[in-house]
Parts: structure tokens; C-alpha cells; sequence
């Protein structure tokens, strides 16, 4: 049986139109937000466990290889199908199925978009709070797959922390609940694991997520600086003064000036860096915080800080923070963004060393990054179709994510290994971990039919 | 028989004649449900203790991994057992690096002594500025006014346990309303899979993604997929304010009423404690902390800064009153640590006093704390069981302690009763049963790990592939893994 008849019974499963084979799907469904490319033999919507489930059987009957896809947003390549075979692609499976105030949960589809359960949520009062910076367009299913991070993470966790429990389709096409609404669960943390294992273990088809009451007064800061130095040291010290502000969030020069030009946040052109700190609790002790915040600043020789009025100015600050990413590419056509973390002590230092290796290279870098949490994203900006730039761009990267690495850090802290990190994978891990991981994907998947090629690499 | 000793005897190689004992009367002291080890290890070292495992390997001999001994009462009684491996002289703190927030401790290290240390420490921000050049110099620390960092969690019998047993039981306690459980704060760890090997994972970050979460897997495992050596935690400042509101009621109704107004409210405490009679009794109140009548006792923990703790210790009291407490007391900052540390440790005080105790701990969808304490009581009066709890209010979990008293099939059978009967009720509500302690004889006539879900088969083949000689805590995990 070739991939006509696979094609044929695929549609038997989702109905003609929601199977897709055109050469231009092929080519689309070939790319993610990452520089990698591939190619499927065909894309299916399917809009239930079950249809979930019965594609997953077929490919395992066939061992085709399954790509789970949300909005292909992930900048790892985590989406791209390395050795063809079926894209699975949940944008359908978009349903909040429940939100349970009383459970402090929310239920849902993994094609449901981040913001839009943050926006439903948020009119009840409540929060679900990981909020990558592409919320508006990220789905949860593929945060859980990348367990992804955001500005106010620092404070309540990364994707992993407020997830419960998942329905999961695994290789044999079989369903399984692990976690629940309730927290204590008898056995391993398989949701645990299931959380940021890039579609390579199962397929998630329903999420239970934690919710949280929302924070009764939120206060934003912004405080520019004359040098990156002064504002790396700004975000160890608050911390050592004993305050964890729910986000600590900063921007480099280069980000400024494109950041200004795009979306006219009110950033200083000329200033060397910016930080956004926000606090959030209850009204009581805000104020006095604050202050504290404002003398850290100014022993650390703030040039100016700003405190937002009211919720348009807040929404104003953000929206620099949030268009970073999409503001840089009116510097140059790419970016690659690093996505290294280091123990939070060793940012003024490793923020140095990347600046180097970009000297070195003669590539311009902006950092926009989770300061608080020593997530740095170097952005090196480049032209994709000048071939030698690129080749220096891997090299760069390869480097920056050694410097993470020699300081005691890690090679990814939100966005996922991929195909893009695998080589890297030896900086921080030796053989026998990885046979360990790799023991982990045989248990869940013998055959391996998920995401083959992604997160752990081949023996070496 | 003569095998196994001569299989005991050449852990002798590897270890000193006092990191081995084999003498009945000194190994009667780590028998696991009734059955003794051959022998007792104490390594002093990782590498140490990878080549034991090593060697157990070998020889497929099994072992069970034992912290202070605290939880042994959890799982199933081993379907053989041939070395205990005690942890206590791992017990260095490796790092503690408070102004990256984390710190990195050996598995025996005991928990109390942790955070002792953790209290006192500085939070220096070693921060390079002005001139990098400098030989030695160009680090200052920040012109803090603070001091003293915490493991935000409050795990049961804090007094004895060791940070090993802690993660390996995913131990939490009533803090975790606030701060989250271990595996929210566990980000990294050095531990000894079956085959010998010296596996490191995750690292001193607080976010990271690189490869699978293996940490998320380690937490809860109950010594069935390794030996954790080393663990990396997440730390936060210590709070500047503390205290602690005791509000006592005469039924239960009052007092839920009172957690879910002040659930209700958008405070964010620390803990919300509900708890009967019996249970507190074992805290020896002072005169002007308890009542004499009153059955159930809510124990707020606030944490925080000082104006927000004391708006929700006033508010606290004021939606007490209304709902008819009928005593209240605000402990200060000072005997909150002390109140929350032998709160921790009721379970042991019970222990002491009440022969034969059977745990259990119940899990329901958390606005149902209501219901789990009734039918709890229910279970308990039913079965003409004495019997004390600690429910976490807003966590969902209930501890219950029933007291067997002389063991006989009678006392049994009612035990066997009541836990059977509790486990319908929380399987019901989508919640769970599993047994913390109990008599061997008890445990077999009930599913310790509760009733098994569908997930089973994953965590089966996850065994199989880690340990597939099955030489790591044999039959005590979940489904006889
Ligand atoms: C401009 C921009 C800003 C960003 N900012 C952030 C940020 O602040 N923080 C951050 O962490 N990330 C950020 N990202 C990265 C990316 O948005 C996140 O990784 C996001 O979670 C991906 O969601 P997605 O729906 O696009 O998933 P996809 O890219 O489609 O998939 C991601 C991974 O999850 C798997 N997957 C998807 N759905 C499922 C499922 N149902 N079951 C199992 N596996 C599944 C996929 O196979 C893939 O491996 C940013 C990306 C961009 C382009």
C-alpha cells in the first residue's frame, strides 16, 4: 500500500477537505519559525481524539512518521518533518471545554490559541499565566510541546507549572489520561514528561491547565540605562534584596532602536538598555515595594524611570517588549534567536562574552530577553540567502550556546531542542544521559513513529 | 542461602566494615514492612555508591534506597529485598548559591538542617561592575537591606527528613497552596540509575528545556527508577512578614464556610489548614491559642510583605467572625515557624501515642475539601475508628490517620473497611487513595497505591526500560512495578 492509499484512508478518517496533499501545502507545512526546512506527504486537520487516534493508528500500522503541529511558531524546527510523513495539524481541536472556577482549572483543546484563553479567562477574573511573547498566535498544545516560557514567568513558572493533566494518543493509537483535575496523583509524573517532549512522546489532544485568581493591583516599571552593565546588575539586585517582581524583562540597544521605529513604545533611542519590571499581589505593600525598586535603580545609576499610569501605558511598555521579535527583521530579513539560560549571577558576564563572539564574527546581535530568570535571547540578525553569513550564524550559535554552557547553564530554556540544538546536546549532556533519554522515547514510543529526528540525538 | 552471603560479602571491597552491617539486631532497625535487609550500606560518596549499585546489579540483588526512614511506610512491601541503602552520610550541602536563588544539596542532607543554613546566609550578589580588570576585586555585593533565603515547602515530619526522601516521595506539605510542590521547585539532579551509572540532569536555571524533563520523572519515583544523590532546588527570599491565624469552629460547616469566603476574596495565603481536634491536641497549644471546646481548627499561614500580610490576617478574622468562629489567635512571626514545624510533624506525634496507625492520604478536585473531610469522618465513624486529619484546604489533599489500636482481624477488617470505602468516595469525585503507612497485614488486603488508572501501562514499559532487572525497590511502586 503506497501513500496514495495512506492519502485515500486518511480522508476515509477526517472527511476530503480537511486532508491536504497539494504541492504548495507540501512546501508550507515544510517550515516552522525555525531556518529548517522539510517536507510531508500529506497534512490532516482532524477535530477529535478519536480522528486523532485513528490516524495514529494508521501511521503506526504503516510506520509513517506523525508530526504534531499548532501554529508552527516554535523556533527550534520542532515542527518540521524531517523524514516526510503525516503533519497532524490541531488548529481545529480549538474548543475550551470547560473552566472550572471552583477547581481553579480550565480544559481545553490543544489548537486553542494562548491569548484567547487568556482573554476568556481574564473576563472571570482569572489568569492563565505563561505568556510567550507569541501568545496571540501560539497555541497551548504546542506550549505544552515546548513547554514554553514568557515575561512573567519569573514569579509562577514556566508552561509545566500550571499543567494538571493531558489526554494523550499514544503510538498505538491507544488514549490515556495522565494527572486529572485533582493534584496528587498515584505514579510517575508522566504529564511531567509529556510537558516539553516536542510531540516526540504522544499526541496532546486535551490540556488541564491551572488558573489562577487574578492579581488585584499590577504595577509596571520601565528604566532605561546607560549601560547594559548597570541594568544586568539592577535585576541580581532586586532579587538579592528579596523581592521576586513577576517579571524582569530587558532590552539591549539595538532591540531599542528597532523596537521604536516599529511600534513607538517610548523607548530613549540613544539609551543602552532598558528594563521592564512589573510587581503584581494585592494592593497592600505595592507602593512601598515600588520605592524599594526605584533606589535599587538609582543606586545602579538609572538614567530614567517610569512608572505606567494606567492600563494604556502599561499595554504601551508591553508592546515593545511583546514586538521585539517581528521588529528586528526591519534590520535584516532573519534572525536566529539563542535561547541559552544561565544561573542568573552569570548574565552580566555571558552577556559580554555573546557581544564578543558577534564581534568576532562581525554579525549584529540584540538582546531582548527574561532577564530575571538568566533566559538570554541573543538575536543575531542576517540575511538567509547570503550564504557565508549563514554559515558564520551557525557558528555563532554553536559558540554563544558553549558560553551558556561553560557557566553552569543550558542550551535551551523555552524554546526546545529540535533539530536545531541536537549537536549541541553533548555540551550538556554525556552519553549515558542521553541513553536515558533515549529509553524514555522507546517506552512511550517503540516504534518510533513521533517527531522522529528531534530532541535527543542518535547514539553517538 | 549460602550464595547471598557470599553476594554480601563482596560489598566488602567496596565498602569499610562500619558502611556494612549485617548483624540482625543493627538491621532489625531498617526492615522494610517486616522484612529485613541482608545487609545495610552507607556510602560516603557518589562513586561509591554507583559501584554498590553496580555490584547489586551483578549479582541482581535488590535494593531499597532509605533517606531518615521518615516514609518508609509508603508502597507496597517489597516483593524481595536484599540491601537497604542508607543515604545519611551524603549529607553535605554542595552550593548554596542564594543570589541565584538555588541551592544544591546531597540526598542524606536533612531538611531541617538545610534550611537552618539557607536562613542565615546572606544573599550576596556577587556582581562584577566597574573595572572587570581588577585582580580579585570588582565585586560587590548590593546594598541590601535582606537576609536569608527558604525551600519553599513544608513537608511532613520536617524535623527528620532528608531532602532525598522528600523529592523521592514527592513529600509537599501545606505551603504548596502557595508555593507549589517539589517538582515545581526541583531543577536539577545527580542520581545512580540500575545500571551503575552516574546520570546528571537539568542544572542550577530555572527555566530549562533542553531534552526530556527527567527531574519531573525522578520526583515521586520512590526509589523504583534510581538513587538520587544530588539535588538542585529552587530557593525564594525569605518573606519579610510571617504569622499565622488559628480560627477555631464548632462544625464543619462553619469552617468551610470560612475557607471558601476567604477563598473567595483573592487573598493569596500561604497554607489553609483544616484540621480536627484530635490532630491539634498532639500541637500542645498554649492556654490563649486553643479553646477548650471546638472540634475543627482552620490555620491560615500568610506569607509575605508586611502590609499584605497584615491586610489578610485582619481580613482573615474578619470573615471568621462572620462565619462563627468561636475562637481566634493571631501567632506573630516568631511562633509561626515553630507552629508550622510541628504542625509538620503531627503524623509522628500520633504515632508516639496511638499504636498502629493507618495513613492515608486522600486527593479530590480542590473545591471539594468539604466533602472529603465528611466522608472521611464518615468512613472513620462507621468503622468505629478513632481517627485525626489534616486536610490542605485549597490543595485538595486529606490525610487521615485511623487508629487500629491491638491488631486483630477485627481491627484489621474495619481498617480495610474504612480505607476501601474512602477510596470509592474519592474515586467517585475523580480523586484518589494512597496508603502512607499501615501494617503489613493491612496492606495486604487493600490497593496501597489506590485503584489503577489507564497511565499504568506507560509507567510499566518506563520501568522495563530503566530498570529492567527490577534490582530498584522491587514491587513497591504503583501496580507492583
Ligand atoms: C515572535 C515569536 C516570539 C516567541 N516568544 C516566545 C516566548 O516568549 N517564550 C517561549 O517560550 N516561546 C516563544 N516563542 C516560541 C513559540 O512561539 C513557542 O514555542 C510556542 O509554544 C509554540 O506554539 P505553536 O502552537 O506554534 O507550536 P508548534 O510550533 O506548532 O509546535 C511546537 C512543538 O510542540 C509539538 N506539538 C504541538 N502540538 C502538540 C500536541 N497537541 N501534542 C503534542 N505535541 C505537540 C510540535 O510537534 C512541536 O514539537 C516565540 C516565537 C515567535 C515566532
Amino acid at each position: 500500500m503506497g501513500i496514495e492509499d495512506v492519502i485515500s484512508r486518511l480522508k476515509e478518517i477526517v472527511g476530503e477537505e480537511y486532508v491536504l496533499t497539494s504541492d504548495m501545502d507540501m512546501t508550507l507545512y515544510g517550515y516552522d519559525a525555525s531556518q529548517e526546512k522539510g517536507r510531508p506527504d500529506a497534512v490532516v486537520l482532524p477535530d477529535s481524539t478519536e480522528a486523532v487516534s485513528r490516524v495514529v493508528s494508521l501511521a503506526a500500522e504503516k510506520g509513517i512518521a506523525v508530526i504534531a503541529r499548532g501554529s508552527g511558531t516554535n523556533l527550534s524546527g520542532g515542527t518540521i518533518p524531517t523524514k516526510g510523513g503525516i503533519v497532524i495539524h490541531l488548529s481545529r481541536m480549538n474548543r475550551v471545554l470547560e473552566i472550572d472556577l471552583p477547581n481553579r482549572t480550565a480544559t481545553v483543546e490543544p489548537g486553542v490559541i494562548t491569548l484567547d484563553l487568556q482573554n476568556e479567562l481574564l473576563k472571570k477574573g482569572f489568569v492563565y499565566v505563561p505568556d510567550p511573547a507569541s501568545q496571540k498566535v501560539s497555541t497551548l498544545g504546542g506550549n505544552v510541546g515546548e513547554n514554553s516560557g514568557g515575561p512573567h514567568c519569573l514569579k509562577y513558572g514556566v508552561t509545566t507549572n500550571h499543567v494538571l493533566g493531558a489526554e494523550v494518543v499514544l503510538y498505538d493509537g491507544s488514549v490515556i489520561w495522565t494527572g486529572g483535575t485533582n493534584q496528587d496523583n498515584p505514579g510517575y509524573d508522566l504529564t511531567g514528561l509529556i510537558v516539553g517532549s516536542e510531540g516526540t512522546l504522544g499526541i496532546v489532544t486535551k490540556v488541564i491547565l491551572r488558573i489562577l485568581p487574578a492579581p488585584e493591583a499590577v504595577m509596571t516599571m520601565l528604566a532605561i540605562y546607560d549601560t547594559i552593565e548597570d541594568a544586568s546588575n539592577t535585576v541580581s539586585a532586586i532579587i538579592a534584596e528579596g523581592i521576586v517582581p513577576a517579571t524582569l524583562e530587558m532590552m539591549d540597544s539595538v532591540i531599542i532602536k528597532a523596537v521604536e521605529e516599529s511600534v513607538h513604545a517610548g523607548y530613549p533611542l540613544d539609551a543602552a538598555a532598558v528594563l521592564i519590571i512589573e510587581l503584581d499581589g494585592l494592593y497592600d505593600g505595592m507602593e512601598r515595594q515600588t520605592e524599594k525598586i526605584v533606589g535599587i535603580c538609582k543606586r545602579h545609576n538609572v538614567r530614567r524611570f517610569q512608572v505606567a499610569k494606567d492600563e494604556t501605558e502599561r499595554a504601551r511598555l508591553w508592546a515593545g517588549r511583546k514586538g521585539a521579535f517581528g521588529a528586528v527583521t526591519r534590520l535584516k530579513p532573519s534572525y536566529m534567536v539563542c535561547d541559552g539560560t544561565v544561573p542568573r549571577t552569570k548574565l552580566p558576564d555571558v552577556l559580554n562574552r555573546v557581544m564578543e563572539v558577534g564581534g568576532k564574527y562581525g554579525l549584529l546581535i540584540g538582546n531582548v530577553f527574561h532577564a530575571g530568570d538568566g533566559n538570554l535571547h541573543p538575536l543575531i540578525l542576517f540575511d538567509e540567502r547570503d550564504e557565508e553569513e549563514l554559515a558564520k550564524v551557525r557558528k555563532a550559535t554553536s559558540e554563544i550556546l558553549r558560553i551558556c554552557a561553560e557557566a553552569g547553564g543550558t542550551i535551551s530554556g523555552e524554546h526546545g531542542i529540535g533539530i536545531e540544538k541536537l549537536q549541541e546536546m553533548p555540551l550538556i549532556f554525556s552519553e549515558a544521559d542521553l541513553e536515558v533519554m533515549r529509553r524514555v522515547k522507546r517506552a512511550f514510543d517503540p516504534e518510533g513513529i513521533f517527531n522522529p529526528g528531534k530532541v535527543v540525538p542518535g547514539p553517538a | 542461602m549460602a550464595d547471598d552471603f557470599h553476594a554480601v560479602d563482596l560489598f566488602r571491597r567496596i565498602a569499610r566494615d562500619d558502611q556494612l552491617i549485617t548483624d540482625r539486631q543493627r538491621v532489625s532497625g531498617y526492615a522494610v514492612d517486616g522484612i529485613l535487609p541482608k545487609a545495610v550500606l552507607f556510602p560516603e560518596s557518589i562513586e561509591q555508591l554507583a559501584g554498590m549499585v553496580r555490584l547489586a546489579s551483578q549479582e541482581n540483588l535488590a535494593l531499597v534506597p532509605w533517606g531518615s526512614g521518615s516514609k518508609m511506610g509508603i508502597g507496597n512491601p517489597p516483593s524481595r529485598l536484599d540491601l537497604v541503602l542508607c543515604t545519611e552520610r551524603l549529607k553535605s550541602i554542595i552550593d548554596m548559591d542564594t543570589a541565584n536563588l538555588t541551592v544544591t544539596v546531597q540526598a542524606g542532607a536533612r531538611f531541617r538542617e538545610v534550611q537552618q543554613a539557607l536562613a542565615g546566609e546572606e544573599n550576596r550578589c556577587y556582581l562584577p561592575v566597574g573595572d572587570f580588570a581588577e585582580p580579585g576585586g570588582g565585586k560587590i555585593c548590593s546594598n541590601r537591606a535582606h537576609k536569608g533565603c527558604f525551600i519553599p515547602l513544608w513537608p511532613l515530619h520536617a524535623s527528620t527528613a532528608t531532602m532525598g526522601g522528600i523529592i523521592a516521595a514527592k513529600s509537599s506539605g501545606p505551603m504548596r497552596l502557595l508555593y507549589g510542590q517539589p517538582r515545581d521547585l526541583l531543577l536539577g539532579v545527580r542520581y545512580v540509575a540500575a545500571t551503575g551509572e552516574v546520570i546528571g540532569m537539568g542544572g542550577k536555571t530555572v527555566k530549562n528545556v533542553s531534552g526530556y524533563d527527567i527531574c519531573k520523572l525522578l520526583v515521586g519515583s520512590a526509589g523504583s527508577l534510581g538513587i538520587l544523590c544530588e539535588m538542585t532546588l529552587r530557593l525564594l527570599p525569605l518573606p519579610e512578614s510571617r504569622n499565622t491565624g488559628l480560627f477555631f469552629f464548632n462544625g464543619l460547616e462553619e469552617a468551610s464556610d470560612f475557607v471558601e469566603a476567604f477563598f473567595r476574596s483573592g487573598m493569596f495565603p500561604a497554607a489553609v489548614e483544616i484540621i480536627n481536634r484530635r490532630a491539634w491536641e498532639t500541637l500542645a497549644l498554649q492556654e490563649a491559642e486553643a479553646p477548650k471546646a471546638g472540634k475543627y481548627l482552620v490555620a491560615v499561614a500568610l506569607e509575605g510583605f508586611a502590609e499584605a500580610v497584615d491586610r489578610m490576617a485582619s481580613e482573615a478574622g474578619r470573615m471568621a467572625r462572620e462565619s462563627h468562629a468561636i475562637h481566634e489567635h493571631l501567632l506573630g512571626n516568631e511562633a509561626h515557624g515553630l507552629f508550622w514545624d510541628s504542625y509538620s510533624n503531627i503524623a509522628s506525634y500520633l504515632y508516639e501515642t496511638e499504636s498502629n496507625t493507618a495513613s492515608i492520604k486522600m486527593s479530590y478536585p480542590i473545591s471539594r475539601y468539604g466533602a472529603i473531610i465528611r466522608d472521611a469522618e464518615g468512613a472513620a465513624e462507621e468503622y468505629q475508628l478513632g481517627y485525626a486529619f489534616t486536610a490542605h484546604a485549597g490543595s485538595g489533599i486529606c490525610y487521615l490517620h485511623l487508629f487500629m489500636g491491638r491488631e486483630s482481624p477485627d481491627t484489621l477488617e474495619r481498617a480495610a473497611g474504612a480505607i476501601r470505602k474512602l477510596m470509592g468516595c474519592c474515586g467517585r469525585a475523580g480523586g484518589n487513595v494512597i496508603v502512607q503507612k499501615a501494617l503489613p497485614k493491612l496492606k495486604q488486603m487493600v490497593p496501597v497505591w489506590g485503584l489503577p488508572r489507564e497511565d499504568l501501562v506507560v509507567m510499566k514499559r518506563i520501568k522495563e526500560e530503566m530498570d529492567s532487572q527490577g534490582i530498584f525497590s522491587p514491587g513497591r511502586f504503583v501496580g507492583g512495578i
